[in-house]
């Protein structure tokens, strides 16, 4: 894991300036976002592994794939695209796609200067209290805060926050947790 | 300690009022490895070096390793519950022990929780485990001697408040004795001494415990325990942990004597930590930073100035300087000093106590090897009339070691010759001194006073440790007021001389053995 990461990190950094230098940051992210998720599917890498296939083949089995996918950067169509996946495949590394593009939303948010936050809650939020959230976060934070939410009946009440690694857990169920800590000590 | 059952709802009932749940913002990280002791955790960008992270459980860790996507972490205590996917907060806090005169009369594990069953331990101070060892400037040099009660250690090789001597030897030499020695003669001196045990056996420790309660010296002495069964990480900071609870008598001015027993072991358990961290190997697969593993804990025992002592206690402490005297233990195999965690230790302490093997089972105990032992600053701190009456003693056995190898060979020696072999056979013999009975500083002077004029001479070899017994109890029997004032004053001159060459020349002609 930690492996592909490393493996990842560069890159990552060359596709986001490749991007940058073509104001195409947007298209590139979406492209990334859903080959990443392909490659991510069971089969698809081993597939791709096989001996009998020559690169020739991968690539032209890989830019179909991506052309029904709607990866439009990726379906042969863009000469840097196509190269991009010449050179994953040249080396090897096709199968860290998915880390590549991680890494890439990564360098996209710091650029952008913005965060991803998920509130998890016990209850559905109404629309005031998310923008309360996300105006609180952004304070907090000083970046722009893309919030997402989930539902975890689990938290019986209150809601945890989770953006990068910051988490600010404001639920009934970990205070509870921090009553039976303090009781045993 | 019993409770009656209302009792105890009464107090739950105060903890749930007095509970305060805070809501704050933590760094979080989840667990992706978890291997004999170490955690991977992914996440945890803002961790910092050496700090305590949160295991679920109220379970604490120190990060070890901080890499671009992941922090290693050794956990302190039991992981078997930490799997896969745990989240792992980070506290914000260097690792912390409590210290404080509570402490004193204790036995606590690495973290400073009580593991002798008497109850939690009453104070609000902390210290970080890890600190800068005192600076240039606020040093002072050695010069007031620790009394460690045996003859042999406080004639030859002399420890001062402040120093760092070696004790060093193979296994089942003494090594512990002499330690355990050492703390008893501390009662009434106002040192108070810190014993380390890593990596021993529990009944060990628990023996050393017992033993220090039988001889009223557990007052005076707190107990850091991480017993072989504890984790290596426990074994590795416990000699932080003990040394942060020295450090708080050296800032108030007193004196402290901390042991580690032994440092060998505490280089056991940082390898095998380090190896598990994936850091690299290097001679004797020793981690690269062993040698600086020993050389930071050992240079935080020092002797510092007045006015050190004054700015830490806040002005509060004026005029008294402070000292931690270590004694770290290292146990060598087959004798073989030029291992690699022995010649460290060597070249950091300021001397070293060799024990020998051959020589404990010759039946001198404590195993002292004079001729390698040295102790390269306590010569300043030595008591006056110890100073005086030992050096005699050093010369008298390193002459006769030498002419011991030769008068194998020879049939017959010369009158003078004859004399030294005699005179050293005794003074051997006069060295040998029984577990757990250290001398006063007057009982040694006469011991060695007998020795240097000759009084030992007429005594067969085989009598000198009972003649040595009986002259004491003959000095407490008739001359226990210049014993008293000689320990007061610990000087020399000729009254001293005198009042000793008195009891001698009494107890040749009244006394028996």
């Amino acid at each position: 894991m930690a492996d592909n990461n490393t493996v990842a990190r560069p890159y990552a950094q060359a596709i986001f300036d490749v991007a940058d230098e073509a104001n195409a940051l947007g298209d590139w992210s979406a492209t990334l976002a859903v080959a990443g998720q392909l490659l991510a599917e069971k089969g698809l890498v081993e597939y791709l592994g096989a001996p009998a296939l020559n690169d020739e083949q991968r690539l032209e089995f890989l830019t179909g794939l991506f052309a029904k996918a709607d990866a439009d950067l990726l379906d042969g169509s863009d000469a840097k695209g196509t190269n991009f996946l010449k050179l994953l495949l040249e080396n090897g590394r096709i199968a860290v796609l998915p880390e590549i593009a991680e890494h890439f939303e990564a360098l996209k948010a710091k650029v952008e200067n913005s965060v991803e936050a998920v509130v998890t809650s016990a209850s559905p939020l109404s629309k005031e209290q998310e923008k309360e959230i996300a105006r609180a976060l952004k304070a907090r934070l000083g970046s722009d805060v893309w919030v997402s939410t989930e539902i975890d009946e689990n938290l019986i009440g209150g809601a945890v926050i989770r953006a990068g690694d910051v988490v600010i857990d404001g639920s009934l169920r970990a205070r509870l947790e921090g009553l039976a800590t303090s009781l045993i000590k | 300690m019993a409770l009656k059952a209302s009792e105890i709802s009464t107090l739950i009932k105060e903890r749930i009022e007095n509970f305060e749940a805070s809501v704050e913002a933590r760094d979080v990280g989840t667990v992706i490895a978890v291997t004999d002791g170490i955690v991977r955790i992914h996440g945890l960008a803002d961790a910092r070096y050496g700090e305590m992270l949160e295991f679920p459980q109220n379970t604490f860790g120190m990060a070890l390793n901080l890499e671009q996507d992941s922090v290693g972490a050794v956990v302190l205590g039991d992981y078997k519950h930490i799997s896969e996917g745990d989240t792992v907060k980070t506290t914000g806090r260097i690792l912390e022990v409590p210290i404080g005169e509570a402490l004193l009369g204790r036995v606590v594990d690495s973290l400073g929780n009580p593991i002798d069953g008497k109850g939690p331990i009453e104070t609000d101070l902390s210290a970080p485990i890890e600190k800068v060892a005192p600076g240039v400037i606020e040093r002072q040099s050695v010069s007031q001697p620790v009394q460690t009660g045996l003859k042999s250690i406080d004639s030859m090789v002399p420890i001062g408040r402040g120093q760092r001597e070696l004790i060093i030897g193979d296994r089942q030499t003494g090594k512990t004795a002499v330690a355990i020695d050492t703390i008893i003669n501390q009662r009434g001196t106002g040192i108070k001494c810190i014993y380390v045990a890593i990596g021993q056996k529990a009944s060990s420790i628990a023996g050393v415990v017992r033993k220090l309660e039988e001889e009223g010296a557990l007052e005076h002495t707190i107990i850091v325990a991480a017993a072989a069964a504890d984790s290596p990480a426990m074994q590795y900071i416990a000699p932080y942990s003990g040394a942060s609870m020295g450090e708080y008598f050296l800032d108030k001015g007193e004196d402290a004597l901390i042991i580690f027993d032994d440092l060998t072991k505490q280089a056991w358990a940082y390898r095998q930590v380090s190896l598990l961290l994936r850091r690299p190997p290097g001679r004797e697969a020793y981690p690269g930073d062993v040698f600086y593993l020993h050389s930071r804990l050992l240079e935080r025992a020092s002797r510092v100035n007045a006015e050190h002592v004054e700015n830490v206690s806040g002005g509060k402490v004026k005029g008294k300087t402070g000292s931690m005297t270590a004694l770290p233990i290292i146990e060598t195999q087959g004798g073989d000093v030029s291992a690699f965690v022995p010649t460290n230790v060597i070249s950091i302490t300021d001397g070293q106590i060799f024990l020998e093997s051959d020589l404990f089972n010759a039946g001198i105990r404590p195993a002292i090897n004079a001729g390698l032992s040295v102790s390269r600053v306590g010569g300043a701190a030595q008591t006056k009339i110890i100073k005086k009456l030992g050096g005699g003693v050093r010369l008298a056995l390193a002459q006769y070691r030498e002419l011991a190898a030769f008068a194998q060979f020879a049939s017959d020696l010369d009158a003078a010759t004859r004399q030294q072999l005699e005179r050293g056979e005794r003074v051997t013999e006069l060295m040998k001194q029984k577990q757990y009975s250290p001398l006063s500083i007057a009982e040694m002077g006469l011991s060695l006073f007998a020795a240097n004029e000759g009084y030992i001479d007429p005594v067969p070899v085989n009598k000198v440790v009972a003649y040595e017994e009986a002259l004491h109890d003959f000095a407490r029997a008739n001359n226990q007021a210049d014993i008293d004032a000689i320990n007061a004053s610990g000087d020399y001159n000729d009254d001293v001389a005198a009042t000793l060459k008195g009891i001698c020349e009494a107890f040749a002609e009244k006394g028996a053995y």
